[in-house]
């Protein structure tokens, strides 16, 4: 990888860090709807980023994350399912003739109706795994589908939108 | 690298304290994104002010001495109980374990396993210290035990927190003779090292007989303190800690939160 690139990569995930944890984190719809934004810079890696690289990414992005939010652990729990899950359903969504030549994931460069269908389940995933290691051992399971719901909805949403302003249909950002 | 991946994912769940917003980076990001944020609550935090200094105002009349009384000075009375000030510069409310995070640290005293009040009621105790920054668990935490008295009838009772909504917690072990009233007022204990007596925790909103063949009371209580918009708070240190901490250790007693 090119040295530009790596530092936009960088660059990139830095800006994701410091939006979710400066002003995201304190948007907590209805008291249950949490917007977790930051896992849409794993979901944008390049699509033939290798699975080993993903992991050691999201583990010390994980770790950056738990450190702000004190939550031990979860974050990295959920981000590291997530990225080893990421790989292995690309694979299953490759379209027919392969991903040629293009490079990240975005809805602009796979059409909307693609990366909702690339996102939901991934996405539901790192929630689940979060709000349920938040509910560990406390039985309120109504609790954590209500929050793991709504903040999944608010996710996607604010995913397509932030992809809609902010990225061109070359490169990410 | 499913191995590898729950290795890493495991690990970080055991060792949760190493690496939390007392770190010194993490704490002065916090800090400097309360100070801005702190501009938009001034009026409120002026008026908290206001009335905790009307209330010590008050306090303060009851101690003053009459012209012609004979003043003895209590000097083999100890002062019990040290107080800092502090600032809250992180807090969560909405996950089942909240934390909050202080801008003083060990450099200020502060030590692991102080209360956190503000003049509203009680609000947690801290959990790790670092040189500048402490890491609390608030009442919204469902590990807290926090050991209450009923003020109306003095009945020991211990609060928890079921993970549902930042304002309500639960008031255990009362046993189901005692009469209970919606509207009582639930203070400290003063019988652990965490908080001095007698300060406000929350009222009791609603009183059911537990199902099956419970020995206790179900109650909830509304909490004192507005867990939403917390700034600044007292720190409070029992001076004789170490010393009640042995001997509880040593005659074998838990000690509750």
């Amino acid at each position: 990888m090119p040295f530009n690139s790596f530092l936009r990569e960088i660059g990139h995930g830095l800006l994701f860090l410091a939006v979710q944890v400066i002003f995201l984190k304190q948007l907590v719809l209805f008291g249950y709807a949490f917007l977790l934004l930051y896992p849409l810079f794993l979901l944008l890696l390049p699509i033939r980023r290798k699975s080993l690289s993903l992991l050691l990414i999201s583990f010390v992005y994980g770790l950056l994350l738990d450190a702000f939010y004190d939550t031990g652990g979860m974050h990295t729990a959920a981000l590291l399912t997530l990225a080893l899950v990421r790989n292995l359903w690309l694979e299953a969504l490759t379209p027919t003739g392969g991903y040629a030549d293009i490079e990240t994931p975005h809805a602009l460069n796979m059409g909307v109706g693609w990366f909702i269908l690339y996102a939901t389940p991934l996405l539901l995933l790192h929630h689940l795994i979060f709000f349920g290691l938040d509910s560990l051992g406390l039985g309120n399971w109504g609790l954590m589908a209500l929050k793991t719901g709504s903040s999944l909805l608010l996710a996607l949403s604010a995913s397509l939108v932030v992809q809609l302003l902010f990225y061109s249909k070359k490169r990410a950002l | 690298m499913i191995a590898l991946s729950l290795l890493f994912s495991k690990q970080p769940q055991q060792g949760s304290v190493a690496l939390n917003s007392a770190n010194k980076w993490v704490g002065g990001i916090l800090d400097t994104q309360n100070t801005i944020r702190e501009y938009f609550e001034l009026r409120q935090i002026n008026a908290g002010l206001l009335e905790k200094n009307t209330k010590l105002l008050g306090e303060l009349a009851l101690y003053k001495r009459g012209v012609d009384s004979v003043y003895i000075p209590l000097d083999s009375v100890q002062q019990e109980y040290a107080y800092f000030g502090a600032k809250i510069i992180r807090n969560s409310i909405h996950l089942n374990r909240n934390y909050f995070t202080l801008n003083k640290g060990s450099k200020d005293g502060i030590q692991e396993g102080m209360g956190v009040f503000n003049e509203e009621g009680a609000i947690g105790r801290i959990r790790s210290v670092s040189e500048n920054y402490a890491v609390g668990f608030s009442i919204l935490h469902t590990e807290t035990k926090l050991s209450a008295v009923i003020a109306s009838s003095g009945v020991l009772g211990s609060v928890s927190w079921d993970g549902q909504s930042a304002k309500q917690a639960k008031l255990d072990f009362v046993p189901r003779h005692v009469e209970v009233a919606v509207g009582d007022r639930i203070l400290t204990s003063g019988f652990n090292t965490i908080f001095p007596p007698g300060i406000p925790v929350g009222r009791v909103s609603k009183v059911e007989t537990a199902s099956g063949n419970s020995n206790y009371l179900d109650i909830t209580i509304d909490l004192e303190v507005n867990f939403s918009s917390l700034n600044y708070v007292y720190v409070v240190n029992h001076t004789n800690k170490e010393e009640l901490n042995e001997l509880h250790e040593a005659a074998q007693i838990d000690d509750a939160f």
